[in-house]
């Protein structure tokens, strides 16, 4: 068969099979709701005595994981009860599970507990044809694996706060994101000496680690470290950046919040400097080095709108009329001097107006 | 007896609203909250707080932090023309920002196809905002590329309006 035949052979057999209908698969995975949410709620009042749980709780204490799974196995698929009863009691369990240690709750039965398919379908609140679970099995059993693995982080990092710094940090690495949550819930029952050890280490370790960010945020802060502060500021990165500078405003005195702006301003990367500049400088309008230093920046390619926002905040007489005054000019100052007069006025008559 | 009519009246007017209305309430962002609290919406993370910041962050800039950054390119750079396009029923002013050289013409001399890009239709999805801002600081920061960005800037017309709906945006940023 010549090349040129075969080819049109093929693209013919391919546009046939693409041409062909596609089966309705989305309408036999779309559910509709399957229960009036005020009934449902009422039927799984009346038919909880709260005693299954109560059974299943003993076996969970007794140890007896295979009993407790073939129970809740064989009750979810009881036909004679109604679904909301069912699945008001196995949703009310499987919370509960998170305030159990971890290690007595059975691996097996959060993940049958986490497949579960809910059968009691209720209109969604803002869409009567969307079908939502009344009671979401599935996601409550999720959200317990989470917990109970930030719970078994925490004490293995509560532990490993006295061993070397090194051990500690690696293993914070290496762990999952539910684990790392909990070695930070650990930093809280650290004593003074461990906090600084932990602090000094990963300080030195964060330009070449910025994953360690969040570890030094908490450390610094922890500490009551101004320069491990600064230190975050200018190698650290991602939203522990933000908290950090959030918390720093209740915890620090006015001067050592004005020695961190200023030094984050001299020597953080522009996105971190900008974030010192608007979290950082709101009451401090009273120190003379942190105006005339928002001053010097709006002529800055990077920071100069930073600092017009923050100068603009400060909603005070003597600043409006220093901006006033430098807006007259052509220069990149006087245009973003400019612009904070315009954000001001234009913030002050929304402000009038409401 | 004013007082008392007015009473009576409301509370006439609050007996025949529909049910979801009467029951309406509410309901809190938190990181987490008790499975019983139904007052709250655990999100199992820190609730984001914008941050009045021009420069892009690992988090949400507030709108006066968005609309710094954008009236400081415009103020700053050739490419962005600020214009406003209507006002809010709060009064305050909905801005586009077409992307672009200053004629409307392209090298060639034909005019210029415009295309138009929106966020912050819906109040509470404040990522649309950071995405529209986040193209108008893309077109600046590769205006010299000598490629695909100059070759847009120089030959047609971007729209942006990095947030429609100003009044619920601020109201959710509260």
């Amino acid at each position: 068969m010549p090349r040129s035949t075969s080819s049109r052979l093929i693209l013919c057999a391919v546009v046939s099979v693409l041409s062909l209908p596609v089966p309705a698969q989305s309408e036999s995975n779309f559910r509709r709701p399957n229960w009036d949410r005020v009934l449902a709620l009422q039927t799984a009042a009346m038919g909880d005595s709260g005693a299954q749980r109560d059974e299943w709780f003993r076996e969970l204490r007794e140890g007896d994981s295979e009993a407790l799974l073939q129970s809740i196995m064989q009750f979810s698929a009881a036909g004679e009860l109604a679904s909301p009863v069912r699945e008001q009691q196995l949703f009310l369990f499987t919370v509960a599970l998170a305030d159990f240690p971890a290690e007595q709750v059975p691996a097996r039965l959060l993940e049958f507990l986490a497949n579960y398919s809910p059968q009691t379908l209720v209109a969604h609140e803002e869409s009567e044809n969307n079908a939502v679970a009344l009671f979401n099995i599935p996601a409550a059993a999720r959200g317990v694996q989470y917990a109970l693995a930030r719970q078994q982080g925490e004490i293995h990092a509560a532990a490993l706060l006295a061993a070397p710094a090194d051990r500690w940090i690696d293993q914070y690495l290496a762990a999952s994101p539910a684990a790392k949550a909990g070695f930070l819930d650990a930093l809280e029952f650290a004593s003074g000496a461990e906090i600084a050890g932990l602090d000094r280490k990963v300080q030195g370790l964060l330009s070449d680690q910025p994953a360690l960010t969040t570890v030094a945020a908490r450390t610094a802060l922890a500490a009551v470290d101004v320069s491990s502060m600064r230190h975050v500021l200018e190698s650290g990165s991602g939203p522990a950046v933000t908290a950090m500078l959030r918390a720093v405003t209740g915890t620090l005195a006015t001067h050592d919040r004005a020695e961190l702006l200023l030094a984050s301003i001299e020597s953080a990367p522009a996105q971190n400097a900008a974030l010192a500049i608007a979290l950082l400088s709101p009451g401090l309008q009273a120190v003379p080095q942190v105006i005339s230093t928002l001053f010097d920046l709006l002529g800055d390619p990077e920071l100069g709108s930073a600092a017009a926002l923050a100068l603009m905040g400060f909603d005070e007489a003597g600043i409006r009329s220093q901006l006033l005054l430098l807006s007259g000019s052509k220069s990149l100052a006087a245009t973003r001097a400019r612009m904070a007069i315009q954000l001001g006025e234009s913030a002050a008559m929304q402000g009038a107006q409401q | 007896m004013k007082q008392a009519m007015a009473w009576l009246a409301l509370s006439l007017a609050w007996a025949g609203l529909p049910a979801h209305a009467q029951e309406a309430r509410i309901v809190h962002w938190v990181e987490t909250a008790p499975v019983e609290d139904t007052n709250s919406i655990a999100l199992g993370y820190a609730v984001p707080v914008p941050v009045d910041t021009p420069l892009p962050f690992d988090g949400f800039r507030s709108y006066a932090g968005l609309h710094a950054r954008h009236q400081d390119l415009a103020n700053t750079t050739p490419w962005v023309h600020p214009v406003s396009v209507g006002t809010t029923r709060a009064g305050r002013t909905i801005w586009a920002y077409r992307m672009g050289d200053a004629d409307l013409q392209t090298r060639t001399g034909s005019a210029e196809q415009a295309m138009l890009t929106n966020g912050g239709i819906h109040a509470r999805e404040w990522q649309t905002p950071e995405t529209v801002t986040g193209i108008m600081e893309l077109l600046v920061e590769q205006q010299n590329d000598q490629f695909l960005y100059r070759y847009l800037l120089d030959n047609a017309n971007i729209i942006l309006i990095p947030v429609l709906n100003v009044d619920g945006f601020m109201q959710t940023q509260r």
